[in-house]
């Protein structure tokens, strides 16, 4: 089956998404804010109605629900209403926490080892919730985690390479992903790196590379798509960033 | 409108909107901070409270604001209000009114919990409607913080706690500390860069409407 990401002209030049595939944003410059793309799909999917698991890394929640605020993601009634769940993985690991419903913690102490185990578990209390409310009926599900280099600041490198290595197989074994239905996932990396980043190369179904360059006094951004089911040639298409949402020429 | 202008124009309209302006240059010849803190006279005239939180010796800091020709000592103590979080780090008390410097021990977690009681005691005994937040040089949190990634998000993030209008400017030097720039660009509404190219200083906006 496939599914849109809601924003026409990527839509059009992918011809939408694999259901469960893997989307990776290569946001290889932050000035280039392929983050935000993420956002939009994010918002996409929420305002259509659909579910979305949150994977917030490297953020302190309040910074980070004010950044969303700001591009249009309603995400108090989101929050309230069921269809946006986050895991807050900063707040776990330095004691940041709200009190928000439909936001989980992770128990401590959290290492790479175990952070895995952790996750599948709150997943899988989730998903339940979401079968006993009965929302997955007509809904699509949708995995976002920005952002997967976030773990480079947190854990050592070569920890982090494990955990990438080890977490597809882990979850592939787990009750959790047999039980529910299966999210598609978009996940963004920042920078660039030779351990962790070509292990999410190989592992995505998609990736959409961003980058910024300054032409005649003028920013100016391209996102690349590097790879696609059907591989071809790599395509590129330029984006404006306007009123917090990233705009296709 | 030039670059400098229309960095001047959207400062003065993020004070009033309670905005996060970032100033980034790319090197530490280009000094696009400088004009910058001038922008801070119109404010400080008006009797708006002004909290810089200065990464970089103190004198350096009176020194720029010499420079961009602004009066920081009418106002120092009495609507100005500095943090020295290198003197802080380093244990250089300069016993200057206004400029406060945290005491004993300090690592990265224990200075966000020392800062956070700081700031919720000055904001109670003062009890502004908004404040305008400078972050001076946060680049030189790469030399004063284990984690200034972490550090970083975690100053920044006491801002949404604060529960007042905060209007912020950031300014920094990548080069001297490139792993500042994603949150940077995540979470400010305006960025602007600075750089010399073939003799000419510039500045073009990166982030925000009328890029």
């Amino acid at each position: 089956m496939t599914l849109t990401l809601g924003i026409r002209e990527l839509d059009e030049a992918l011809g939408g998404v694999v259901e469960k595939s893997l989307i990776l944003i290569h946001e290889a410059d932050p000035r280039s804010l392929g983050k935000f793309l993420a956002f939009e799909i994010m918002r996409n999917k929420l305002d259509s109605d659909n579910l979305v698991g949150y994977f917030n890394i490297g953020t302190p929640l309040p910074a980070l629900l004010s950044v969303m605020e700001k591009v249009g993601i309603e995400w108090k009634r989101h929050l309230h209403e069921g269809r946006l769940m986050i895991i807050d993985t900063f707040g776990s690991i330095y004691d940041v926490k709200t009190d928000l419903e439909n936001v989980w913690y992770l128990r401590k102490p959290i290492d790479l080892d175990t952070l895995n185990g952790k996750y599948i578990k709150v997943i899988g209390a989730h998903k339940q919730r979401w079968a006993e409310l009965g929302m997955f009926e007509g809904r699509e599900l949708w995995g976002v985690t920005v952002s997967m280099s976030d773990y480079l600041s947190i854990f050592p490198p070569r920890a982090t390479q494990r955990y990438i290595e080890i977490s597809d197989l882990q979850r592939s074994r787990s009750q959790v992903y047999k039980k529910y239905p299966a999210g598609t996932n978009v996940w963004t990396y920042t920078g660039g790196d030779t351990m962790v980043l070509p292990l999410l190369y190989r592992k995505a179904d998609y990736i959409l590379k961003t980058e910024s360059r300054i032409e005649d006094g003028e920013i100016k951004r391209y996102l690349h798509i590097i790879k696609a089911p059907e591989l071809g040639d790599t395509r590129t298409l330029e984006y404006k960033f306007k009123g917090g949402r990233v705009q296709f020429l | 409108m030039d670059g400098e202008e229309k960095l001047m124009a959207i400062i003065s309209e993020s004070f009033l909107k309670g905005k996060i302006v970032s100033i980034v240059d790319r090197d530490f010849s280009a000094f696009t901070y400088v004009p910058a803190l001038r922008s801070l006279e119109k404010p400080l005239k008006d009797g708006k409270y002004v909290w810089v939180v200065s990464y970089e010796p103190l004198q350096s800091l009176f020194r720029d604001f010499r420079r961009a020709g602004l009066d920081y000592e009418s106002y120092l103590g009495k609507n100005l209000y500095i943090l020295d979080v290198f003197g802080s780090i380093r244990h250089i008390d300069p016993g200057i009114g206004g400029v406060f410097v945290l005491s004993g021990y300090l690592d990265d977690r224990v200075f966000i919990l020392k800062y956070r009681t700081l700031i919720q005691d000055l904001l109670s005994e003062l009890g502004p409607e908004e404040v305008i937040v400078l972050g001076y040089l946060e680049s030189g949190m790469c030399r004063l913080f284990d984690n200034p990634v972490r550090t970083q998000k975690l100053l920044w993030s006491l801002r949404e706690e604060a529960g007042i209008r905060t209007a912020g400017i950031i300014t920094y030097i990548k080069s001297e500390c490139p792993a500042l720039e994603e949150f940077i660009y995540l979470y400010s509404d305006y960025v602007f860069e600075g750089l010399i190219e073939n003799g000419l200083r510039r500045i073009i906006m990166t982030k925000g409407d009328g890029e």
